[in-house]
């Protein structure tokens, strides 16, 4: 518990240094603000067409790499996660698992859109790169290009080379992506879950890089005119922007400009890289020959569009995509290539094993028949849940128990823990069960102790609330039980008071204990 | 078992308001809470309890008269219905009940061992407009809290 506060307390740290070196320039860039009164409206205006059609052609990229032919839940997860990875420090991380969470209640395996949406943003980031290419030409034909702004497209170029040579490397052969396993398994097991060993990793990180070669590789053209399009289109929205603001510079310079600024934006210090992106633009477009006044105005407004407008965009997906999803099971193609079996593939709470019943405990007496009716314990091993066990033994008959545990698909630390975006949620999932499992058990044991006939059973969900009453409606449960506080800050934050939202959905009686 | 330091000692405080929700909410703990000592304490809304205003004429003394004497009279056909259910039911009045505080200070005073409070099942924005009497008493209650939700519709 203090080891995931200190973390969360160091990336937070970090990012509030970050953003306070940055405030001066991202200041001057909104003070900018007066300087859109003058804009040319029709160029202003097209900048948003410009940047809707970039994200279009990302979700593109999203629905080819995940093998899923709806729209809306793509689109939906990719601009939610989008919203999460611009808030929350971690950036690509935590936006790649939260999408990949959302998708997974869509019906699609953790581990495969994770690394789906690390594939497509990979793509995203090598095209951004090899616009400098582009520009060579121009800049071949006598364009001036200032000497700052060459060596910008030169260190792009030196990077994109780099991605590219680990992308091949990654595709084509097993090694490095062993290799990358391994080394990611030790790291983990070194330092953020001790409790239980991981195993296995290399071998979920090869699986999940087969079903992007299955799927990219069926598509491998379309892949990389999306991504292309993706690119072209921001890129395009900036030529607006600058246009709206009066400035008229030369397309390939801008060009090599945006292009070292997508490479500032993977400074993962502040959500989004917001700052280092205001910064950069600025400097970059300046060296491109756009006047200082014009390149703090055209930033804000692409900046505008580009990053502040998507955020409630994300929040509106969310909303929807929850309407849409509720209560929903599977979402995926009949045709799309899965390396899970069927019946696991089908995400959301996936059926768990339930432990046989005890028989009848001791102190229960013969001449009162038990209630058929069995009651559910929410159950996480907190002081607090044992609490809940023994006032539910106080006051209820004795009778069967189902004691309930039910673990996130992906706690905060995993995704924080994985920077790298290629993450293995599959791996994380399976231990969060099992580990969900093993703490229903010792749950169960109490409950036996304190005189109920309980079985353990376990789930992997999020949100919990909804796993919770989804199991009561199952088992026909008579009441839930469970303490008031029994999730850690981080999942209230995102989930709400469970407590609050069982009482709230349940449709049945919930019997809330409170700490001591 | 009820010297169990984890619940009070006192008997079950059910919160009772006339409400077909309430009915059930009794019935159900009923089921669940075999055969405990309860106090039934009415929880009416507001507008009973201007009816009662309207009722008692003029006079302050006359009026919290009415007043006490009607939330009694709630109170004891809720014990009644509390009876049937299998709890050894007795019937309390208190003034300023329907808040949560009222609430919380009557399960203080009687170390109830837990309290049960029928929930309207509003969700969304009726939710917010109107808040939740459930939620505020499970949340700052200190003793366990039996929510119950309406009966299901169909």
């Amino acid at each position: 518990m203090w080891g995931r506060r200190a973390r969360s307390g160091v990336l937070v740290g970090i990012t509030l240094v970050s953003l306070y070196f940055l405030l001066p320039s991202l200041l001057v860039v909104f003070a900018s603000w007066r300087s859109l009164s003058h804009l040319d409206w029709p160029f202003a205006i097209l900048v948003l067409p410009c940047e809707a059609a970039s994200y279009v052609c990302l979700w593109e990229l999203d629905r080819i790499a995940l093998h899923v032919r709806s729209w809306f839940p793509v689109a939906s997860a990719q601009l939610s996660g989008n919203a999460v990875g611009r808030i929350v420090p971690g950036g690509g991380a935590v936006s790649t698992a939260f999408s990949a969470s959302m998708l997974s209640r869509a019906g699609v395996d953790t581990g495969e859109a994770a690394a789906a949406f690390a594939a497509s943003t990979g793509l995203q980031i090598a095209t951004r790169l090899a616009l400098p290419a582009l520009a060579l030409p121009a800049i071949l034909g006598g364009v001036p290009i200032s000497h700052s702004l060459a060596t910008a497209a030169y260190l792009g170029l030196g990077v994109l080379v780099l991605l590219v040579a680990a992308g091949v490397a990654a595709f084509a052969a097993d090694a490095p992506v062993d290799l990358a396993g391994e080394g990611l398994q030790w790291l983990l097991n070194a330092t953020v879950r001790r409790r239980r060993h991981v195993s296995g990793l290399p071998e979920e990180l090869i699986a999940d890089r087969n079903f992007i070669r299955t799927t990219v590789g069926e598509n491998w053209q379309r892949a990389v005119v999306a991504a292309a399009a993706n690119t072209g289109f921001d890129y395009l929205a900036l030529l607006c922007a600058l246009r709206a603001v009066g400035a008229k510079p030369q397309p390939s310079l801008v060009l090599i400009a945006y292009a070292a600024a997508g490479l500032l934006a993977l400074i993962p210090l502040t959500p989004g890289g917001v700052g280092f992106v205001e910064a950069g633009l600025v400097g970059t477009l300046t060296l491109a020959g756009v006047s200082s006044s014009d390149a703090l105005a055209a930033t804000l407004l692409y900046r505008l569009v580009a990053y502040w407008l998507p955020l409630p965009a994300g929040g509106i997906a969310y909303v929807l995509f929850r309407r849409r999803y509720d209560g929903m099971w599977t979402l995926r193609t009949p045709s799309a290539p899965s390396r899970m079996p069927p019946d696991s593939a089908q995400g959301y709470v996936r059926p768990m094993p339930v432990e046989p019943a005890a028989p009848r405990s001791v102190g229960h007496d013969k001449g009162d028949p038990m209630p058929d009716t069995p009651i559910l314990i929410c159950y996480d091993g907190s002081d607090e849940a044992d609490r809940a066990i023994d006032a539910a033994a106080t006051l209820l008959s004795p009778r069967r128990a189902i004691v309930l545990d039910v673990g996130p698909p992906l706690t905060e630390a995993e995704s924080v823990a994985a920077l790298s975006p290629v993450m293995p949620g599959g791996t994380f999932e399976g231990m969060n069960r099992d580990d969900a499992l093993r703490r229903a058990r010792l749950g169960a044991q109490r409950a036996k102790e304190a005189g109920f006939v309980a079985e353990a059973r376990a789930g992997v969900a999020a949100p919990t609330w909804e796993a919770i009453v989804d199991v009561a409606n199952d088992i026909d449960a008579a009441v839930i039980v469970l303490g008031s506080r029994g999730l850690n800050a981080f999942r209230e934050l995102f989930e709400g008071s469970v407590s609050h939202e069982v009482a709230k959905h349940a449709r049945r009686p919930v019997l809330i204990v409170p700490p001591d | 078992m009820s010297q169990n330091p984890v619940v009070g000692r006192g008997p079950i405080l059910i919160c009772y308001d006339g409400s077909p929700g309430s009915r059930h909410a009794i019935t159900a703990a009923g089921s669940l809470l075999v055969g405990r000592d309860a106090v039934v304490l009415d929880v009416g809304p507001l507008d009973v309890v201007a009816e009662t205003y309207a009722a008692a004429g003029s006079g302050a003394a006359d009026v919290s008269l009415a007043v006490f004497e009607g939330t009694l009279a709630q109170a004891e056909a809720g014990a009644e219905l509390a009876r049937q259910a299998g709890f050894k039911a007795e019937p309390r009045a208190e003034v300023d009940a329907p808040t949560w505080r009222g609430i919380l200070k009557v399960a203080d005073e009687i170390d109830a061992a837990a309290i049960v409070v029928g929930s309207h099942g509003f969700t969304g924005l009726r939710e917010l407009i109107e808040g939740s009497v459930s939620h505020d008493v499970a949340e700052h209650a200190g003793r366990p809290v039996l929510v119950v939700p309406p009966p299901p519709k169909d």
